[in-house]
């Protein structure tokens, strides 16, 4: 038993001895990397510092060196925004997207890691174009134009009153531009519209203003995640990022401020979008040609037919049904998408329809009229004449005409209103999601005209406050 | 009508709501109309707040709730983080209509964000007596006079001097203010984003007649080079020169008396500058609003990083008396209105954040 045991214990102490030996052989390559890359990350946070510093020398007395070095400034410039009558829900952007970004904090990085997009999968991005580089202090400027098709899921109603919101994403093609889109800063971002634009000499449409936005969606890179790499444990590497924010704000322990960067690290779990919502509403000169247009030509083929008192009242019918036909599809084929989309989702016709329908119930009862008068006339009955009545029957229908148009007047200026804050504020930034977080800038119309940065105020000039 | 699993209604059901709505629109797109109806209904359940404020803080708002947001949702659980979408939305207004817009009893903004004067502020409750705001102060911005660094005679500024100067029919000269500069007219220029008329009646100054105006207040820092006798009104920040990239000012120290004492516009001091010129940042958080509960857990984010955060957004932090103070009166509403299972996502994960965090201003100071 003892020499048993006395073996057992000389393998068992081999072993060890072993497992220990080849422990340290395994584990000092790794540790050894491990060093390496921490030693490798913080030499490429000095050179990024170093690199900031040149602009911002007293960035570390106020802690923002790293901040300030991985900012992006960016910009976009609309130079069109149309939409043809066949597509109203497709909308072309076209313009120029500029970036600004210190390259030394995104080694490798290029432009072509990012595309612009759309929420729905009918979106057609250009491609970048007509670059242009320059680098000034150490900093990148990069800018390109682009064409960008998009597809927006919209109802129709109250057509051509109708608003919308179109939805521009800065897209990452490469997992590692990630972290580039969260540093892409919110408040100097600049969305300008090309004056043509806003004076609509090039577009049915105005803006009434735009949104600028960063969502943050854990679940999305969660799942994302478990596609890509199944063995991943994002949990483990939650709860390795959570203990890291355990620490204490050694800013305020210290005294100094310390970058908020090391306090808050971003987490790779989230994925963060950035986009830009312009709210669109048609021009109203464009609505009501859209809407008097069609309707008056309509109108005025039904009223013209009423009227053509040389005709029987029969014929006055026939030939109203018919011009009114034609140019409903004259209407229809030239200001609106479709004919479905006139006869069944456009208010103003169904309007039009009842004059149209109270003008042929009048024709009826006129036909009515004729043949009693001619029974009349026939027994020899003195009667008035039949303009006397024909008249107070243009009278009615040309006061119903007036009325209508009235109405149509009033309810296009209660359509014209801007929607009420949360229900735009929603509507243009929620991603069809109901998960996540957003940040979201409102820029109003003023805000994205050009400005002009200086002006000389004349004497007596009075300036509101 | 809307299905109690999804929330969602069926295309056909909302045609049958809506007779304008036709069945070839909801099929134009790859999204249809069902999923329309569906996110704006999400929508509106959805955690969403709207804050006025501005221009001048929305950098600092905006810069600092993305760190919130980052933060609290990193301590977060995923059952915590499910089941919701917290929007925050950003509207800018001068700070006087913001004030108005926001004190109006019929105002849909949880928030609004102002500079104002701090013996104002001290004075009156926010939004008058019986108001459901309270006024969290954040920190400090302060106003300076800048001059071109071609202009190599004016090294100080004496603003009694000024104000005499300003009197005078036909405008201040520099020579006014030191009878050793040049007797050429000083040239004012200022900056919209601020409320430079109330500024300088503040110090005594009458408004000049003729006046440049900058779209920006970094814009007029670019464009004060345009002229030697050139001198700016504007908000100054210690990361001015480092923001505009090396434009080339110089922001000149004030005389306040006699004595020829002067005092630069440093966050050093905050106390020693002419207080007229001192601006306080307040966050006024509608108590009564229903996500009230994610502004002032973003309000106790900022006081708990105020240096660190502040220091970062070019704001002066709070000094600590004024920290704690702040916290306290924070700390009394949430103790009010303590976070429950039915809270906003983003406030559970707030408290998820303080919890591993647990640290206050107090205890910083303490140290």
């Amino acid at each position: 038993m003892n020499r048993f045991s006395r073996r057992q214990l000389v393998q068992f102490v081999v072993c060890i001895a072993l497992t220990l030996l080849l422990a340290v052989r395994f584990a000092e390559p790794s540790s050894a990397q491990a060093r390496t890359e921490t030693s490798g990350a913080l030499a490429s946070q000095q050179a990024i510092i170093a690199a900031t510093k040149q602009i911002d020398p007293e960035c570390d007395r106020f802690g923002r060196c790293l901040v300030n070095a991985k900012m992006v400034f960016a910009s976009l410039d609309v130079e069109r925004l149309t939409s043809s009558l066949d597509q109203p829900n497709n909308y072309t952007i076209s313009g120029w997207f500029s970036l600004n970004w210190l390259p030394a904090a995104y080694p490798g990085w290029q432009p072509s890691n990012l595309a612009l997009g759309c929420r729905s999968s009918g979106c057609r991005f250009s491609g970048w174009r007509d670059n242009f580089t320059e680098e000034i202090s150490g900093r990148r400027f990069w800018t390109a134009r682009f064409e960008l098709e998009a597809q927006e899921a919209d109802s129709f109603f109250a057509y051509p009153f109708d608003q919308h919101w179109v939805k521009v994403l800065i897209q990452s093609t490469t997992p590692s531009t990630d972290e580039f889109i969260h540093y892409i800063d919110l408040n100097s971002f600049s969305v300008e519209l090309a004056p043509s634009l806003m004076q609509g000499r090039n577009s049915n449409f105005k803006v009434n203003y735009a949104t600028l936005g960063q969502q943050a969606n854990f679940f999305l890179r969660n799942a994302s995640n478990k596609a890509v790499e199944a063995g991943a444990a994002p949990q483990q590497q939650r709860d390795s990022k959570s203990s890291q924010n355990a620490s204490t704000d050694p800013s305020e322990a210290s005294g100094k401020p310390v970058e908020s960067d090391l306090i808050f690290p971003v987490s790779n779990d989230e994925y963060i979008s950035t986009s830009i919502s312009f709210h669109l509403v048609r021009r109203t000169p464009a609505a009501l040609l859209m809407i008097a247009t069609p309707m008056l030509l309509i109108l005025f083929n039904t009223i013209m037919a009423f009227h053509w008192r040389e005709n029987s009242p029969a014929s006055r019918f026939g030939s109203s049904g018919l011009l009114t036909t034609v140019s409903l599809f004259f209407a229809s084929r030239v200001f609106r998408p479709d004919v479905d989309q006139l006869v069944f989702s456009d208010v103003w016709f169904i309007v039009v329809f009842i004059v149209i329908t109270i003008n042929n119930v009048i024709l009826v009862w006129l036909f009515r009229f004729y043949k009693h008068r001619s029974e009349l006339k026939r027994v020899g009955t003195t009667i008035p004449p039949a303009w006397k009545t024909e008249n107070r029957l243009s009278l009615i229908s040309g006061s119903a005409v007036i009325g209508v148009i009235a109405a149509l007047f009033l309810i296009s200026l209660t359509m014209l209103r801007p929607p009420a804050i949360p229900i735009a504020f929603l509507a243009g930034n929620s991603n069809h999601d109901d998960v996540g977080a957003s940040v979201v800038k409102v820029i109003e119309r003023h805000e994205l005209l050009p400005s002009e940065y200086l002006i000389n105020m004349p004497p007596g000039s009075q300036r509101q406050d | 009508m809307v299905s109690a699993a999804t929330g969602c209604r069926s295309t056909d059901q909302l045609v049958a709501i809506n007779p304008f709505l036709s069945r070839r629109s909801a099929k134009n797109s790859d999204l249809n109309l069902a999923e329309i109806q569906a996110s704006y209904d999400q929508s509106l359940s959805n955690d969403h707040l709207a804050v006025l404020g501005s221009q001048l803080t929305r950098e600092l708002i905006l810069n600092n709730y993305i760190r919130f947001m980052m933060a609290s949702r990193a301590s977060a659980t995923p059952d915590i983080l499910q089941g919701n979408f917290t929007s925050f939305g950003y509207f800018n207004a001068p700070s006087k209509t913001a004030r108005n817009e926001y004190c109006k009893s019929t105002s849909k903004f949880a928030g609004a964000v102002l500079i104002g004067n701090i013996k104002n502020e001290a004075q009156s409750p926010p939004c008058g007596p019986g108001s459901s705001t309270i006024r969290i102060p954040l920190g400090y911005s302060l106003r300076g006079f800048a001059v071109p660094s071609a202009n190599r005679f004016a090294q100080r500024l004496d603003l009694a001097a000024l104000a005499r100067a300003s009197q005078k029919p036909d405008g201040a000269r520099w020579s006014d203010l030191d009878p050793s500069w040049p007797k050429r007219r000083i040239r004012w220029l200022f900056s919209s984003q601020a409320d430079f008329l109330a500024d300088l009646r503040s110090v005594g100054i009458k408004p000049p007649a003729r006046y440049q105006l900058a779209a920006t207040y970094l814009s007029a820092y670019q464009n004060l080079g345009n002229h030697p006798d050139n001198l700016l009104l504007a908000p100054t920040n210690p990361g001015l020169s480092a923001t505009l990239e090396g434009a080339r000012f110089q922001i000149l120290p004030l005389q306040t008396g006699p004595e020829g004492r002067t005092v630069a516009a440093t966050a050093d001091n905050l106390q020693s500058y002419p207080a007229q010129l001192v601006k306080g940042l307040y966050l006024y958080l509608n108590t009564k609003s229903a996500n009230s509960c994610i502004i002032a857990s973003f309000a106790d984010f900022m006081l708990n990083h105020n240096a660190t955060l502040m220091n970062e957004n070019n704001a002066i932090p709070l000094p600590p008396a004024e920290l704690r103070a702040a916290s306290l009166a924070l700390q009394n509403h949430q103790r009010s209105a303590p976070i429950g299972a039915n809270s906003p996502t983003l406030c559970k994960a707030y408290a998820e954040y303080t919890k591993r965090n647990q640290h206050t201003p107090q205890q910083a100071n303490n140290r």
